[in-house]
């Protein structure tokens, strides 16, 4: 079954071959030489006779203006689509030429490529209409096409099957085939481009006045050279290329641009370097990258160039060069790129930074820290300044109280009980502090010297003359201020103070707030402007009263400075006794010692009026 | 490498309209969407001629090519003087310029159903257009960089050519001969005065 299938079809292809009657076809003989130095090309066309133009009749016989060996193809069908075969030179068969039956024969619409030189190349070819009637069993062309091998050894200079010419000159193609000829008369040559016929020129070479782009493309030079027996036309191909004229600048290299990149420790890296090359006919371009350490210099082995662009007058060709993983060492070291052409070369370098975040946010913390520890700093200085001070002062040894001529270290005013009023809690309150607590703590515990207006000062004398007397004598005034205080007559002593104070400059002022009041707009201006300047301590009542607290910090801390040596002397208390009495034998202002043994007194006072003079109240023994 | 998808070429659809058996999707306006358009530059003036050295010249609402001496190029040059103006593409396909003469009012030269005119109109400052009858590509010829071609960019393949007719040399519109055309070509020399 399927051997007759098969004779039947070679049958019926047999009898499309035998329609093909080859004796008719118009037949011409081609010769190719070819050397073996180059790649060379060949074509053959198949210039099937054009169809007539517009006819008014049917196009059935021959015209006259056509010669004998051109047959007539009908105008019904598309010429450029055709069927060849090959009848090779040994044997008889009829061979179809599909796109599989030779690597090296190509078929573009009617021309047929040869792309290199074969054994069996030679022989004959037939070319015609793939689709055609029946009448048209004459309309093809028969090649009989001659492989001649020829090595030019006659010639050293000849003209090559590739060659270039240069935009916007004027240039010549040369035929291959001619240029080794010594002939005196060079013949008539025929000329075609990408198979059209260029019917101006006839000579060898071909000049090509201004070279344009659309100049490029397959050249074809046939010549007929006749012998004895017959005439044969003789072939070449060249290529053509147009170009422009070789650049005269060194490589540019486009990418990298800025000579430090950011890049992550242990993180694989990627660094692409693009060049621009312009155009050269020898193009030999180079691009490498190189490392560069402190004392030596080698080549990376890098994935291969590729060109990225290719243009008519310049090559953009790419190189990159990887890092498995940045190490520190990778940090100290220069990455060149290198790229070269024939004119010069260029290099850029890149140095590798880590990245600055990280840095940065280490700044950042420590800046911050550093703030907030001031910060810290600042606001534990503030709170504990006056410790800091007294801390200061009991390791120097400066001593305020020396020299000038004061007798008390500080004299103490309150509100004085009047008989007009009655006894009130917070005046009992005020008076035993200024009588009891204040001597007790300041002059026995701390070793200070006060001056109380009803025990210090001998009676009789006058009121305000006394208290100025008193207050020279005295090197701080401290005033415990209540609303009792500030409404009574007492105030007068504040008043006096403040106006003492403002001339001399070693005594000082210190208010002490017992209890919240209220100013009275009779007071006078400078008082109050005293009350808002004048340091103030809070009496926060039973929390102060221990020698301990902060109210007696602060009163230390308002104090005068003395000798520390006998700071602590007093402090220690280790002849309170004497101390007593050296202190009355200096005082003035008392002609007969005042109450000692108040001074010894720790049971709350009782009220005393000073208006009774020379009232001796027995205190409890101390 | 494998492509990565950058995220911020994407655009967010925030609509949909059905017109004519067309779906059309309305875009997110976030000013990164830019419509293609030309963008007007500024304009240059220029005297363009042809490979023959014939001067272009706007003769009666027809564009002319003509032997001219420099000085009769200098008087006519209301008609000689023509304004490339250049603009932006949007999709960068050359230099996209419109060629005006300004004699009497500004007309500038359109390609129309593919015949030469002048519009009385002045080229505008921006077209909301990839094409335009009005625009045209101007790109110099291969190796020869003194040489410029202009190509439509409403009809593609198809340029500014020189053509003879009777004894006229017209500047027309037509398709370029791949084999070798020289009637494409220009030379545009920037004025002087």
């Amino acid at each position: 079954m399927l051997y007759l299938g098969w004779m039947f079809l070679s049958l019926v292809a047999g009898e499309r071959m035998k329609g093909l009657n080859i004796s008719d076809c118009y037949t011409r003989k081609l010769l190719w030489i070819y050397s073996s130095r180059s790649d060379e090309e060949f074509v053959l066309f198949c210039d099937l006779p054009e169809p007539q133009k517009s006819h008014f009749y049917h196009r059935s016989q021959r015209l006259p203006t056509q010669g004998p060996e051109h047959l007539p193809c009908g105008d019904s069908k598309d010429l450029s689509d055709v069927q060849w075969y090959l009848q090779p030179k040994s044997g008889d068969r009829l061979e179809e030429i599909t796109e599989s039956s030779s690597r090296h024969i190509i078929q573009e619409k009617n021309t047929l490529s040869f792309l290199a030189p074969e054994m069996n190349t030679a022989g004959s070819y037939i070319c015609r209409p793939r689709i055609r009637s029946s009448q048209d069993v004459a309309c093809c062309v028969k090649t009989v096409l001659e492989v001649k091998f020829q090595p030019n050894a006659s010639c050293e200079n000849p003209a090559l099957h590739k060659q270039y010419l240069l935009l916007g000159s004027t240039n010549s193609i040369y035929c291959p085939s001619l240029s080794c000829q010594s002939g005196v008369q060079s013949p008539e040559v025929t000329w075609y481009q990408n198979g059209k016929l260029l019917s101006q020129q006839r000579s060898n070479p071909m000049v090509v006045f201004g070279v344009y782009d659309f100049h490029q493309g397959t050249y074809v030079c046939d010549y007929t050279q006749s012998d004895n027996t017959s005439s044969w036309t003789v072939r070449a191909v060249v290529q053509v290329k147009t170009i422009v004229k070789d650049t005269n600048l060194k490589p540019d290299i486009l990418d990298p641009i800025q000579d430090t990149l950011e890049v992550e420790l242990g993180k694989p890296l990627t660094i692409s370097c693009r060049a621009r090359f312009g155009f050269e006919r020898v193009f030999k371009p180079v691009i490498r990258w190189y490392i560069k350490d402190p004392d030596r210099e080698w080549e990376v082995s890098a994935p291969e160039a590729k060109s990225i662009k290719s243009t008519l007058k310049d090559e953009i060709i790419e190189r990159d060069i990887i890092l498995e993983e940045v190490t520190q060492s990778d940090l100290r070291r220069k990455f060149v790129c290198f790229a070269q052409n024939s004119i010069g070369n260029t290099t850029q370098s890149i140095q590798l930074k880590e990245k600055k975040g990280v840095l940065f946010l280490y700044l950042l913390l420590g800046t911050v820290g550093a703030l907030v520890g001031m910060l810290a700093a600042g606001a534990l200085l503030y709170r504990h300044w006056i410790e800091i001070v007294l801390l200061y002062r009991t390791y120097q040894s400066k001593d305020e109280t020396l020299g000038d001529k004061k007798e008390f270290d500080a004299f103490i005013s309150y509100a004085k009980w009047s008989s007009f009023e009655s006894e009130a809690a917070s005046s009992l309150g005020e008076e035993h502090l200024a009588l009891n607590l204040f001597p007790e703590v300041l002059e026995n515990t701390y070793g200070y010297t006060l001056c109380l207006l009803e025990r210090d000062v001998a009676p009789g004398g006058v009121y305000t003359e006394d208290i100025v007397s008193i207050i020279k004598k005295s090197r701080r005034g401290i005033f415990i201020l209540s609303p009792n205080y500030i409404n009574g007559p007492s105030v007068f002593e504040l008043q006096a103070a403040v106006n003492l104070a403002l001339a001399d400059q070693t005594l000082k002022l210190i208010l002490i707030k017992f209890c919240c009041f209220q100013e009275p707009e009779s007071l006078p201006h400078l008082v109050k402007k005293a009350l808002r300047v004048l340091p103030t301590i809070t009496w926060r009542g039973l929390k102060s009263v221990p020698p301990s607290s902060r109210f007696w910090t602060e009163m230390r801390y308002h104090m005068p400075v003395k000798n520390s040596k006998g700071f602590t002397w007093n402090q220690l208390r280790i002849i309170p006794g004497v101390s007593c009495w050296e202190r009355l034998s200096k005082t003035e202002a008392t002609g007969r010692s005042s109450q000692p043994s108040k001074r010894w007194s720790h049971l709350p006072s009782s009220p005393r009026d000073r208006d009774i003079a020379g009232q001796n109240t027995q205190h409890g023994s101390g | 490498m494998a492509a990565e998808i950058d995220d911020c070429n994407c655009i967010n659809f925030v609509g949909m309209k059905f017109i004519n058996n067309t779906l059309y999707f309305i875009p997110e306006n976030d000013e990164n969407l830019e419509s293609d358009y030309f963008g007007r530059l500024e304009p240059k003036f220029s005297i363009i001629r042809n490979l023959n050295n014939q001067v272009l010249f706007m003769d009666r609402r027809t564009a002319i090519f003509e032997d001219m001496p420099d000085k009769d190029c200098k008087d006519n040059a209301l008609q000689t003087r023509f304004i490339i103006n250049i603009y932006k593409d949007s999709c960068a396909r050359g230099m996209a310029v419109a060629i005006s003469v300004k004699y009497g009012e500004m007309t500038t030269l359109s390609c129309k159903n593919k015949i030469i005119s002048f519009k009385e109109i002045s080229p505008p400052d921006s077209i909301n257009d990839t094409k335009s009858d009005i625009i045209f590509f101007q790109r110099s010829v291969p190796g020869h960089d003194d040489k410029m071609q202009f190509e439509s960019s409403l009809y593609e393949g198809y340029f500014l050519a020189c053509e003879r007719e009777r004894d006229l040399y017209k500047l027309i519109l037509k398709k370029k001969d791949e084999n070798g055309d020289k009637s494409v070509m220009f030379t545009v020399e920037s004025d002087r005065y």
